[in-house]
């Protein structure tokens, strides 16, 4: 049986026999008061009994009923347990006047009631200052409420009274009958003290394991912390590098080969290769304007909106311009405004892929074609350059392949002998983000 | 769940509903007030009596006659003789069924009042603009003071006196010279009358019937305890000389218990007496019962070395129950039987006491009385008597300790022991008692 189940139905039990410690007394009350009468002794009990005695009819009547009324307040309290607090300390407060009203009823002469009212507190009031305060107020009740403190202020007379007016037999047959339930119910209620401290050192217990796992698990995360910053160094000295590689690569490749033209056209046409070197002199240029701009980027850590197919159109037609190599742009789908992150890594990877289509592949004809889908986003990038039986990646490759890694994408490279390569790229799109 | 919340509120719903129709009930009841009014029949002197309700019947009708808006009754049990009414009425306390307005035993006063059974009448007496509280005899009045509260209020009260057999001191040619009727005076004839008068060996003839160690002690200028009774409060010197005074008086008489048939048959020449055997025995209807044979007066009691005349007042109390549940009509019902002067005229007319109202007195004083009454009912002797009157003290242990004194006293007397070390024996005894 569940520990809570157990605690519920032992305080019930200590009801029960509260009830029958209550009945037992107050019916004696009764019957002894009528037995006084039946007796002719009413005169001399009076003299002794010093105080003016309650109603006897109306004890057990007021006694049973006040019980039965903490019962109801008691299975009320089960089911608004989790539900209201303040209604529960509102109930335990109408407990304790219902416990002084029994208290008073039975001329003081019994007080367990009290450490069933304690008991209710243990186990229904959940705040813990609350909680306290009741039981003080309980505690107290219990130490002052007690005949023979009060019998000195007070006008009462103890249930010893009545008792004595039996003979001795009677007397120690009375007075064993309800020392053995007082008893009974003050082993009962240390019982469930007992059980409920149980249920709390078992808690404490689990409660310190688990906080000494979370200390593990954040000395953990201390060390990720610190791994995570020392990667992001890492990746943004990477960065660094393909930002340098891929400005300055682009430029210097573009330089070298309008270089490369000219040389061998000053011996055909002087006046063309003048014309090709003023060409080359304006990439030269805006070779330095990317770097400046690459630069910039990095020390504000921002990144300028590009409009990514104006941007491509534009890296498109300057290639067209100044190289003998023919690069056509075909957009499928609907254009869709990405991140700038995402907008800048396709970015660089059309402009690798085109440098290295010219560098390497000496291609006279390329081919990009990007495809907006719901989902993805598709790129494919051939060329009719010599192509190669083996792709040994290079830095370019490699870096086309990391930044599409880290935008959850993919990345394939296709080559034969016979000539021709092929870059596909997969980015997933990210829908949450595509609206900021 | 929601079955037992069904059953809650079914409970709550049959617990309102019956505390509903005890409402109703009793609402519908409050339109008849109904008091109850304990009394008994017979009185403390034993006088005859014809019919002891019949001013308790009348009262009670005139009383009801004054609520014609309201429906008021009174009740009241007949056939509680008066030895039987302490136990009777002590039944009704312990069973919570007292009577609203009762007549209280001059020895159940102390206790009753001790354990809180009166309602306190100063409110009402405050609060009342048609009682006048200085129209009673201080004294009587004040014997409804418990500590300084006012717990009675007297109907008729009954001054105690002694009576002489004239015509036994005729016959010795005695007079008595009432300038100085002290004890010696008293004793000297007590003395002189007991004798064997017709020489058969055995004394025929005595002195005094009744006369106890306390009627000389309050004769003797003291008082035996403090008012709240934590001290003893007299002079070992007026009580010694009392003791030695009793000690002569009960020398004379040789050993021979003087019984109260003695004075009957006109044997004896002092007796103590009260105004309602006075009163029984001078009328119409009892002259002929007792003390026939012999002329008879009355004189109050002999000085003592330090003291007046002083005599005890006896006085019948009205009470009410602090736990009446009509404690306005049963102070005007209170107030009716001890105030309303023609209900204390039927005091004078039907019950041989003395109305507790003064004015009622004055009137009876200046009406028309017989012989005998007018004998006694001058102002000057009965207001003497009843101004100089005692009354016993208002404590609860004050049966107890008297107990002692009187069974100590009589031990020295009867047995002649050592006055001074008896009293110091009884007072080490009396402070035992106390301080228990």
């Amino acid at each position: 049986m569940d520990n809570k189940v157990r605690v519920k139905y032992l305080h019930w039990f200590i009801y029960v026999i509260n009830l029958l410690i209550i009945a037992f007394l107050s019916i004696n009350i009764y019957r002894t008061s009528y037995r006084i009468c039946y007796d002719f002794k009413a005169r001399s009990f009076l003299e002794s009994a010093q105080y003016l005695p309650l109603v006897p009819s109306t004890i057990p009547i007021y006694t049973v009923f006040l019980m039965l009324v903490l019962g109801i307040s008691t299975v009320t309290k089960n089911y608004i347990n989790q539900k209201n607090r303040y209604i529960v300390i509102a109930s335990v407060v109408v407990d304790i006047v219902i416990c002084i009203y029994i208290s008073y009823y039975l001329n003081y002469s019994y007080k367990g009631i009290f450490l069933f009212l304690a008991a209710t507190i243990l186990l229904y009031v959940q705040l813990i200052d609350i909680r306290i305060f009741l039981l003080i107020i309980t505690l107290i009740s219990y130490i002052l409420l007690d005949y023979d403190l009060l019998s000195v202020n007070a006008n009462i007379v103890s249930f010893q009274n009545y008792i004595n007016y039996y003979p001795e037999q009677v007397r120690v047959y009375l007075y064993s009958i309800k020392n053995i339930l007082t008893s009974l119910n003050e082993i009962l209620f240390f019982f469930l003290v007992f059980l409920l401290l149980q249920a709390k050192i078992k808690e404490n217990k689990i409660y310190l394991e688990l906080n000494n796992q979370l200390k593990v698990a954040n000395e953990k995360l201390e060390n990720y912390a610190k791994e995570s910053e020392q990667i992001a160094k890492m990746k943004e000295r990477n960065r660094l590098a393909r930002e340098i590689h891929d400005i300055l690569g682009h430029s210097l490749t573009g330089i070298a080969t309008g270089l490369e033209a000219s040389i061998e056209l000053l011996e055909v046409n002087f006046e063309v290769a003048k014309n090709q070197l003023f060409k080359i002199q304006e990439i030269a240029k805006k070779g330095l304007v990317d770097v400046r701009r690459s630069v910039k980027e990095l020390k504000i850590d921002a990144i300028e909106k590009y409009e990514l197919i104006p941007a491509i159109e534009k890296l498109i037609e300057e290639r067209n311009q100044f190289s003998n190599t023919n690069v056509t742009l075909v957009i499928e789908g609907e254009v869709m405004r990405m991140n700038a992150d995402e907008e800048q890594t396709i970015y660089r990877v059309v402009q690798e892929s085109v440098t290295n289509a010219i560098r390497h592949g000496k291609a006279h004809h390329i081919w990009v074609k990007i495809s907006f889908g719901y989902y993805q986003l598709d790129i494919v990038i051939t060329d009719d350059g010599v192509g190669c039986g083996e792709i040994s990646k290079g830095f370019g490759l490699t870096h086309i392949e990391e930044r599409i890694k880290m935008l959850n994408g993919t990345v394939e490279f296709n080559s034969t002998t016979d000539g021709g390569f092929t870059t596909k790229l997969l980015i997933p799109i990210r829908w949450g983000n595509a609206y900021d | 769940m929601k079955k037992k919340v069904k059953i809650g509120s079914i409970i709550i719903v049959v617990v309102l509903a019956v505390i509903g129709v005890f409402e109703f009930y009793s609402y519908n009841n409050n339109k008849v007030v109904e008091i109850e009014f304990g009394v008994y029949s017979g009185n403390k002197w034993k006088i005859p009596h014809v019919d002891t309700y019949k001013i308790y019947d009348e009262a009670i009708a005139l009383f009801e006659k004054q609520y014609p808006h309201m429906k008021v009754k009174v009740t009241y049990r007949s056939g509680t003789l008066m030895d039987d009414y302490s136990e009777w009425l002590a039944q009704k306390i312990v069973k919570g069924e007292e009577p609203d307005v009762f007549i209280i035993l001059e020895e159940d006063f102390n206790t009753y009042s001790a354990i809180g059974l009166f309602e306190d009448l100063r409110n009402f007496i405050k609060e009342d603009n048609t009682f006048n509280k200085d129209m009673f005899y201080k004294k009587a009045f004040d014997t409804g003071k418990y500590g300084d509260k006012q717990y009675g209020l007297p109907m008729g009260i009954a001054p105690t006196f002694m009576i002489v057999n004239q015509t036994l001191l005729d016959k010795e040619n005695i007079e008595i010279d009432k300038e100085n009727w002290t004890w010696d005076t008293f004793y000297n004839i007590c003395r002189a009358v007991t004798k064997d008068s017709d020489s058969d060996g055995e004394i025929d003839q005595f002195g005094v019937y009744g006369y106890e160690w306390d009627d000389a002690f309050y004769t003797n200028g003291d008082v035996l305890f403090s008012d709240n009774g934590l001290k003893i409060a007299f002079q070992n010197e007026n009580l010694s000389e009392t003791i030695e005074f009793m000690k002569r008086m009960y020398v004379l008489n040789k050993g021979t218990v003087v019984k109260e048939n003695y004075f009957d048959k006109g044997n004896v020449a002092f007796k103590t007496f009260s105004l309602p055997e006075y009163r029984a025995y001078t009328s119409d209807t009892y002259r002929l019962l007792r003390y026939k044979n012999f002329e008879w007066r009355s004189i109050p009691f002999p000085k003592g070395i330090n003291g007046e005349s002083v005599s005890k007042l006896d006085t019948i109390q009205l009470g009410m129950s602090s736990r009446s549940k009509h404690k306005d009509v049963a102070w005007e019902f209170m107030k009716f039987l001890t105030y309303n002067t023609s209900i204390q005229q039927k005091v004078w007319k039907d019950t041989y006491m003395l109305p507790a109202n003064t004015e009622v007195v004055e009137a009876i004083y200046s009406s028309n009385l017989n012989k005998e009454e007018k004998n006694v009912l001058q102002p000057e002797f009965l207001n003497g008597i009843i101004e100089h009157a005692y009354i016993d003290p208002r404590f609860k242990k004050y049966q107890e300790l008297k107990n002692i004194l009187d069974q100590n006293i009589f031990l020295i007397i009867a047995k002649d022991k050592d006055v001074s070390s008896g009293i110091v024996a009884i007072k080490r005894s009396l402070r035992e008692n106390i301080e228990q």
